[in-house]
């Protein structure tokens, strides 16, 4: 596979499953490390005592 | 003659570690990426799609890994609790970021799951041994995180230490579910009779410690935050106590 068919995948009736299940895989993991970071950003601006 | 470190030395060496590792697992995932998707065959009877395959074992494999540490951690809990509350609080973090990680790859192995089956059997869902077992862990972790969240007595973290045993209970039921029946979802490729070839193991290997070597990651940052809100509870609650003091003097 190259870029172009990994991409060309989205438009194709039986392989459109494919590059969908790889960028949902990378928005959650992103997704949930993001919730994270602004969690993580956000206690530390309300003054968290070490 | 033992060297003496400080606590910002400590602190120095553990951001250089966190960094390392991070900078570790993301070139291990993208090799994952570029051996699933650019360097291994497409597989004789799928062909490209199988690919799906290489993002979907992993996470529904450690998926059935983090609920053993929060297992642990909630017993650990559970023991500590009365004993040294101090320690139970170190394990109830650890108990919280297993399951959260628990819920997420859990869900990735069954969305991953499902896009695989609707081409390649037809139908988005089966009610097999498998997919139940796994689809009732899933649930197990979301009634988990719903207990800690929404209970207002106390009583929440204890009851979901105890819910994380029946989930640690569905694991190798889930887990060997493909054995003991038979079922749609596939027999054990990765053992047994129906392995794997040799040439799509880079892809396999080199996915799984990619994706574990970041939940890793995740978890110890998850406990991180979650031993900071724990700290900033415990301070709410002395300057409660220290203001009604105030008051009655």
């Amino acid at each position: 596979m190259t870029w172009h068919t990994f991409f060309a995948a989205f438009s194709n009736s039986y392989l459109w499953y494919l590059p969908t299940a790889y960028f949902l895989v990378w928005a959650l993991q992103g997704g949930y490390l993001l919730w994270m970071a602004i969690q993580w950003s956000r206690s530390g601006k309300a003054g968290i005592r070490k | 003659m033992a060297m003496q470190t400080t606590p910002s030395t400590r602190r120095n060496v553990l951001r250089a570690a966190i960094l390392f590792w991070t900078a570790a697992t993301l070139v291990v995932l993208v090799i994952g990426f570029r051996e699933a998707i650019f360097l291994v065959p497409a597989e004789a009877t799928m062909g490209n799609l199988q690919r799906i395959f290489y993002y979907h074992v992993n996470h529904a494999t450690l998926g059935l890994v983090f609920p053993y540490i929060n297992c642990f951690a909630s017993l650990a809990y559970l023991y500590w609790r009365r004993r040294d509350p101090l320690k139970a609080l170190a394990a109830d973090a650890w108990a919280v970021a297993s399951a959260e990680l628990s819920v997420l790859y859990v869900s990735i192995g069954l969305v991953t799951g499902i896009l695989w089956a609707r081409p390649a059997w037809g139908v988005w869902w089966a009610w097999d041994a498998r997919l139940t077992t796994y689809l009732l862990l899933w649930l197990l972790y979301v009634a988990y995180m719903i207990t800690r969240q929404f209970s207002s007595t106390g009583q929440g973290h204890t009851l979901a230490a105890v819910l994380s045993i029946f989930a640690a209970i569905d694991v190798p039921i889930t887990f060997m579910s493909i054995s003991w029946w038979r079922t749609q979802h596939p027999a054990p490729v990765l053992r047994g009779d129906g392995k794997l070839d040799q040439v799509f193991w880079p892809a396999v290997l080199w996915n799984f410690a990619g994706w574990a070597m970041w939940g890793a990651l995740v978890l110890v940052f998850r406990y991180a935050l979650e031993r900071r809100r724990q700290r900033a509870d415990q301070q709410a609650a002395l300057e409660a106590i220290e203001a009604s003091l105030e008051l009655t003097r």
